[in-house]
């Protein structure tokens, strides 16, 4: 079953300049999705479509079988999205207050959010520095802090755009470990990325947009030799006739 | 519900109060008396988000200062601030930003309306930070002038001349969100 | 890592950190209100009490003593200012300068209520949280529901939460355009132009970043409460205060 579909939407920006151009996918529960493309081809545009934070001028968005137009609150419930930028997203003066925004605001009873928010922080990791300021974390933990903050809503589907920016190789491997541990928890995850060789052992399937257009769209050891028509560095693996290597091993 | 304008102007509104509050580190040193940036925010409060939200960024500033959170400069906190010497200056802030913030909106970027708008906020700010000063002090009013005004005259009028290139460039990435159609959402929608 | 100074909140669990934070501002609000009109005896009382206060917080007074030089040397200033210029009995003078009695007792009295209550409101920024002060301010606003006290109590957060990040960009920004001499340019209107503006840029980016990130969670008018945990202790507290407060004012 399907738990996102969209159906040829377009956007068109205020300044002219074309976002997306009647793009078409459906993707299925569980699945692990990477979404890559150059800067500019549309990767943002196209997540924020997900849940209501941008309209299509065309087309339909289907969140769980619910019309994102018309309730954009439950399609924010079902999709927990993570940003690019840590600084700009969080909003809690405490680790425990960032993590525990998001519950607050769907009103739950306070023993439910502090429920929420312990297993969040459990499953992220975090709870020896819930007192903490968030800007005296380490880039890792405020990557998983930000994480943590969508998983205390409980969502079914996590959209993360480029979760390994800005992030060290041990700040990679711990990110990248805990995403795979929440697909296995049976997670949707939707990955936006320009560099493919972190994640793109991990995936299930890669659709490559490009200039507001999906270009690509099926399993990764198919489409990876061809990656680079589409300004996306091929893994270095490959030049070498190897498979994609995981970086957790 | 909130709209989505509501909530950017309420944000931005924060973000100012903040820049406001980091303000009062921030100095250029020139000559004798270093230019502190924190009254230059206040007028561009003003400037920027119009009479209503500047007066809700200083307000909120101040009411979080008076409250224990350390926001006033040197990290102090608490009442002790508000009527220590310089407690008149920060509540001048909040009648300035106001002010300034009406005529800016009726100014409709006129540059000698603008500088009008700061040059009399920036009075405002000594209308009430001098006569403070004098009574805390104990103070004859002329003296009071002589160290709470005079000194900081030259550095207000490189102030105003600086925030009307500041406002210029920063108004545009005011007018839309970056890549976003402003959308109805929540109970927006008609 | 920029923290603005050593007031910020600091992790802990006692007795002054667990009480209601409603009752720790209507406590300062009180004895800040009493010390005002009190006179020397009721100084010495709030001075002891706050000297214990301190130590019960832990925060170093050498630390304190740094951070606050700027404004004991502005209280010095005002105790000068004032000895120079009450008239009255004089102490001693020199050449046109005359120090009279009176101005040196008023001002002492002055300077000491000053600073007695800066470290009342010392004690509630250590010892409490942001989301506390915030609550309890919602809380005190209620009444006045035309005021919207929870947007109040949002943006007081966000207020906090930004300032470290406001300020450690400023720092970076200011060292990298050191590193390009801008100390050279001796126009100030150019100097507080290229400090100020992308200060004001990035500031603006980052709201509308905040924005969305806020919408995307669901941000909206309601909220679930805060959880107020009024005890006997801190009802005993409030009578304490009340009570101490008339001594300090009367004394």
């Amino acid at each position: 079953m399907n738990i996102i579909e969209i159906k040829n939407i377009t956007h068109r920006f205020a300044n002219g300049r074309s976002g997306l151009n009647n793009i078409s996918m459906d993707i299925a529960r569980g699945q692990f999705v990477v979404l890559a493309g150059a800067n500019g081809s549309g990767k943002t545009t196209l997540l924020r479509h997900f849940n209501g934070l941008m309209t299509p001028q065309q087309g339909v968005i289907i969140v769980d079988g619910v019309n994102v137009a018309d309730d954009p609150v439950r399609a924010r419930r079902t999709i927990g999205m993570v940003f690019q930028d840590t600084d700009t997203q969080i909003v809690g003066e405490t680790v425990y207050d960032e993590v525990a925004f998001g519950p607050e605001n769907l009103c739950w009873p306070r023993s439910v959010v502090n429920k929420a928010v312990q297993t969040a922080l459990d499953q992220m990791g975090l709870v020896h520095l819930s007192d903490q300021s968030p800007h005296l974390l380490s880039g890792g933990e405020r990557r998983r802090l930000t994480i943590a903050g969508i998983l205390a809503m409980n969502p079914s589907v996590l959209v993360f755009d480029e979760p390994f920016a800005n992030l060290d190789y041990p700040g990679v491997r711990d990110v990248l470990r805990r995403i795979v541990a929440l697909h296995q928890e049976g997670h949707t995850i939707v990955i936006a990325a320009h560099d493919l060789e972190k994640v793109i052992a991990h995936a299930q399937r890669l659709i490559i947009l490009s200039k507001g257009c999906v270009a690509a769209d099926g399993a990764p050891n198919e489409l990876l030799p061809s990656v680079e028509d589409f300004d996306i560095r091929r893994p270095i693996e490959l030049s070498f006739g190897h498979a994609v290597q995981s970086w957790l091993n | 519900m909130e709209t989505r304008h509501s909530l950017r102007m309420m944000v931005f509104a924060s973000l100012m109060a903040a820049l406001i509050a980091v303000g009062s580190y921030l100095a250029v040193p020139v000559g004798p008396v270093p230019i502190v940036l924190q009254n230059l925010f206040v007028l561009l409060a003003g400037l920027l988000l119009g009479g209503r939200w500047a007066a809700a960024s200083v307000a909120v500033f101040l009411l979080a200062g008076a409250c224990g959170l350390p926001v006033f400069a040197n990290g102090t906190a608490g009442l002790g601030r508000l009527i220590g010497p310089t407690g008149g200056y920060l509540i001048g802030y909040l009648a300035a930003a106001f002010l300034v913030g009406i005529m800016a909106e009726k100014a409709n970027q006129r540059v000698a309306l603008e500088v009008l708008a700061m040059v009399i906020g920036s009075m405002v700010v000594y209308a009430f930070g001098v006569p403070w000063l004098a009574l805390v002090t104990g103070m004859p009013l002329d003296k009071a002038i002589a160290v709470g005004l005079y000194p900081f005259l030259i550095g207000d009028a490189f102030k105003i001349a600086a925030a009307i290139p500041i406002s210029r460039a920063v108004r545009p990435l005011m007018r839309t969100m970056p890549g976003i159609v402003v959308a109805p959402i929540n109970g927006e929608r008609a | 890592m920029a923290e603005l100074s050593v007031f910020a909140y600091r992790q802990g669990n006692s007795a002054a950190h667990r009480l209601d934070p409603r009752i720790k501002l209507i406590s300062i609000s009180l004895l800040s209100a009493a010390i005002l009109a009190a006179q020397a005896a009721g100084l010495f009382v709030a001075t002891g009490l706050i000297i214990g206060a301190t130590i019960y917080c832990r925060v170093s007074l050498r630390q304190i003593g740094h951070e606050l030089r700027w404004l004991l040397f502005m209280l010095a200033a005002v105790w000068g200012i004032r000895a120079l210029v009450t008239p009255g009995e004089t102490l001693f003078s020199w050449s046109v300068f005359s120090v009279s009695r009176t101005g040196v007792l008023t001002g002492a009295i002055i300077c000491w209520r000053w600073v007695i209550i800066i470290f009342l409101g010392l004690t509630v920024s250590v010892t409490t949280r942001t989301e506390d002060i915030r609550a309890a301010v919602e809380w005190f606003l209620r009444p006045f529901p035309w005021l919207s006290p929870h947007r109040i109590g949002t943006m007081i957060g966000l207020l906090v939460r930004f300032i470290p990040v406001i300020l450690t960009h400023a720092r970076e920004m200011g060292a990298a355009q050191r590193a390009r001499c801008v100390e050279n340019r001796k126009n100030p209107i150019y100097r507080l132009r290229v400090l100020g503006l992308p200060l004001l840029r990035r500031t603006f980016v980052t709201a509308d970043h905040l924005t969305i990130a806020m919408e995307a969670r669901c941000y909206g008018q309601g909220r679930t409460a805060y959880a107020w945990h009024f005890g006997r202790e801190d009802g005993i507290v409030l009578v304490g205060m009340v009570l101490l407060s008339s001594v300090i004012s009367f004394c």
